[in-house]
């Protein structure tokens, strides 16, 4: 006999990171449709909450009216209390409906000593405390806090691209996972704005890149910039180095391409993806 | 002394970069200012190409015979300071434990041409030839070098020598 029940495919994965949020993007062309399905999600990583509020500005700049799915009430909560939901209420409206949910944990954004919540970047101005907050949390997770400054510098760095080449405006979040040996953190900074590719076409000294790939594999040389002046370039570079110096992993995704760097794989493995605009970067080192 | 704990963006560095040349404007052939990082726990490499950076590579053409000294660099700065000078390709005097060394891009052979000056203050590059073995065609282009970095100092001399080199003192 046949079944009448409609059989449902589900086509958002588990979990949403920087891995598996391009599959999301291939499988729902969530940006074009106006229509991020995240029923079965049932956990965000930094990397994952980024490019999704990218993505979700993304398909608002194509004047749809922006749906977000969430059938899962622990990942509502979540999205609640890690700042996603009243962030990004001026853009989407999430399913079902969130209610006073929404605001709940208000009063407990910055409190939160394993947590960066999503945060919009919108000046320099910002960068300061942000930092010093960085460093605040990253002191709890890590014992050395020099380690803490490294990981407060690249986040400067990587906002700094944020505000300057990225279109100006961007979001960033952090956490701690885990607990004893297997305990990391993953950072995750991105923006819709031009892309790397296009930031690097207004140095006329650079060659043509042909792709974002290569982009990508000539923005973290040193010297490479959108600018000619000769002290700028340095930033990814540096990235790199103090991440895998920690032993962990890094990714640069910008358009169609994003390329990951592992402490065990220095050189990177590049990848073609679904398009998003702009440019998203994303870090894990382990926390011991 | 750098004024600030924590130093972000390339904003920062160029605001205090210009108080650094402002007093290089004033000063004349030979003054070493000193950049003291005792209260700096961290700078981002914005900051740091902005400020160390663009100062560095100006000074040999902009303010000849001036020299920049960095001490107090901690267990953070150090490091970072030479990671970031070397995707630069730049170097700077560091003053540690009261002698002067080289940090940054530089080779072991810099180093011991710029130690060998240091010890003495100033001498004539035959002077450094025979100090360090070296002919003097390989002399003079190791001092050439760090002519070009900034990081020592010619002057005219009298006699068949025509110059003497120092280093920042």
């Amino acid at each position: 006999m046949d079944d009448p029940t409609p059989l449902k495919v589900r086509t958002a994965p588990v979990k949403l990171d920087s891995v598996t949020f391009d599959q999301l993007l291939a499988r729902q062309d969530p940006v074009e449709r106006g229509v991020f399905d995240l029923d079965g999600v049932t956990f965000i990583a930094p990397s994952g909450l980024v490019s999704l509020a990218v993505a979700i500005e993304a398909a608002c700049d194509r004047a749809h009216e922006v749906v977000v799915r969430v059938g899962d009430l622990a990942l509502r909560t979540y999205l609640a209390r890690c700042g996603f939901l009243p962030l990004m209420e001026p853009y989407c409206e999430v399913t079902p409906d969130v209610g006073e949910l929404a605001h709940m944990y208000d009063h407990r954004q910055g409190r939160n000593p394993v947590v960066i919540e999503l945060t919009r970047l919108n000046s320099f101005d910002e960068l300061p405390p942000l930092l010093d907050r960085a460093i605040e949390t990253l002191g709890l997770v890590r014992a050395n806090v020099y380690d803490a400054y490294d990981v407060a510098a690249l986040l400067s760095e990587l906002a700094g691209n944020v505000l300057e080449h990225g279109g100006g405006t961007g979001y960033l979040a952090m956490q701690a996972y885990g607990s004893g040996k297997t305990r990391f953190l993953e950072l995750a900074i991105g923006d819709g704005g031009p892309g790397i590719r296009q930031s690097l076409h207004a140095n006329p000294t650079l060659p043509r890149m042909a792709d974002d790939l290569h982009a990508i594999i000539a923005a973290i040389r040193t010297g490479v910039s959108s600018s000619q002046e000769p002290t700028r370039g340095t930033g990814l570079h540096q990235m790199l180095r103090i991440v895998i110096g920690h032993g962990g992993s890094a990714q640069i995704r910008t358009g169609s391409a994003k390329v990951r760097w592992r402490a065990d794989r220095p050189r990177g493995f590049g990848f073609v993806v679904p398009h998003l605009g702009g440019t998203q970067v994303t870090f894990s080192i382990p926390a011991t | 002394m750098l004024g600030g704990k924590r130093l972000w963006t390339r904003d920062v560095g160029r605001s205090k970069r210009e108080d650094v040349e402002e007093l290089l404007e004033e000063s004349l052939p030979g003054t070493v200012i000193t950049i003291d990082l005792k209260r700096v726990e961290v700078f981002d490499f914005s900051f740091a190409a902005e400020f160390f950076g663009r100062l560095i590579q100006r000074l040999p053409s902009d303010y000849p015979g001036r020299f920049i000294v960095v001490e107090n660099l901690g267990p953070w700065t150090r490091p970072n300071l030479e990671a970031s000078l070397n995707g630069l390709g730049l170097t700077i005097v560091e003053r540690h434990e009261g002698r002067l060394r080289l940090l940054g891009d530089v080779a072991q052979t810099d180093k011991d041409t710029f130690d060998a000056l240091d010890a003495v203050g100033t001498a004539t590059a035959p002077d450094l030839a025979d100090t360090l073995g070296v002919n003097l065609t390989a002399m003079n282009e190791r001092l050439g070098k760090l002519l070009r970095a900034g990081v020592i100092r010619r002057d005219e001399a009298p006699g068949r020598t025509r110059f003497r080199y120092s280093a920042p003192n």
